[in-house]
């Protein structure tokens, strides 16, 4: 009795060769996706873009109007008038009545603050 | 009865012309001693192709988040490493879903709401070579005009053209000077969004 130990087409082999090929030639991969989060934050905040000038003469004041810029719609104004020192820097405020009895600089200024409402 | 064993006879007849039809086409082999073919040689023709294998490395995407206060006033800038897993040339290409960081907020007159930044690419090959562009976040929104903007194809994206499978300090960069602009930057919460793609490249 013989037993058949190979038993092999050409045709079947170069055919079963072929079609595995065809597995290899497809696209290896897809695209790949990532994506990166990108977050800020801007604080409301205003600044002065020009300061208020006044130049006064004898013959005329000339004022120069100030603008100040809020990076939100809602700013809120704030005067007061301070004194100014000596060395020119600004120091208290002068509505209080009890610092109306303090000695009185001549010099004053009108301080405007502008500053976002939250 | 003999109609049955005429028609037994026709089909074993049949199949015994298939059979002999197939036999032509075969070899048939027996163990040592069994018979007189002890092996066939089968000539076998071996045809493979292997297109280029491309994507992220495990861990290596540019994956993130930046957040960033006050970055109208400061700036900002980060890395984000990108380790590629390609076995030939690749492109890498990049989107933004608002063209910038953008505030939900409705704008007026006087007051922007987008916030520009950039986006750098580098990417470095296994054999030294790299490639690397710099574009406004604002290219990079559909139909931006950025060279690598969209998402990465055979024509697609920036261009690598080696291999790169290691860690070669490829990175994506997002970063802003402190802002600018003319309009002032209204206040509140700024978001954009980049996706990253890669694809091979022939």
């Amino acid at each position: 009795m013989t037993t058949p130990t190979t038993l092999i087409s050409n045709r079947i082999a170069r055919a079963a060769l072929v079609l595995a090929g065809m597995g290899f030639a497809a696209p290896a991969m897809a695209d790949e996706l990532n994506q990166i989060a990108i977050y800020g934050e801007v604080a409301p905040r205003c600044w002065v873009a020009h300061p208020m000038k006044i130049v006064a003469t004898d013959a005329a004041v000339q004022v120069k109007p100030a603008r100040a810029i809020c990076n939100q719609a809602r700013p809120v104004l704030l005067t007061e008038v301070r004194m100014i020192d000596s060395d020119g820097t600004l120091v208290k405020p002068v509505l209080a009545a009890a610092d109306r009895a303090a000695p009185f600089s001549p010099r004053t200024a009108l301080e405007i603050v502008v500053t976002p409402q939250l | 009865m003999g109609f049955l064993r005429t028609l037994i006879l026709l089909a074993l007849a049949v199949i015994s012309v298939i059979a002999s039809q197939h036999a032509h086409a075969q070899v048939t082999a027996y163990a040592v001693g069994q018979g007189a073919v002890n092996s066939v040689e089968v000539g076998v023709e071996v045809r493979a192709s292997v297109l280029g294998r491309c994507g992220f490395a495990t861990g290596g995407a540019p994956t993130g988040t930046i957040d960033q206060a006050d970055f109208d006033q400061s700036g900002f800038t980060k890395d984000f490493a990108i380790q590629l897993n390609c076995t030939g040339a690749s492109r890498i290409a990049v989107s933004s879903a608002n063209g910038g960081m953008a505030n939900a907020a409705t704008g007026s007159t006087g007051y922007q709401t987008k916030a520009p930044y950039n986006v750098a690419l580098y990417v470095a090959a296994d054999n030294g070579t790299n490639a690397s562009a710099t574009c406004a976040a604002a290219t990079l929104a559909a139909g931006g005009n950025c060279t690598f903007a969209g998402t990465a194809g055979t024509a697609t994206g920036l261009r690598l053209a080696g291999a790169s499978t290691k860690a070669n300090g490829s990175y994506l960069r997002v970063s802003a000077p402190a802002y600018a602009g003319t309009d002032t930057l209204a206040a509140g919460r700024y978001t954009d969004t980049l996706s990253i793609t890669v694809s091979v490249s022939p």
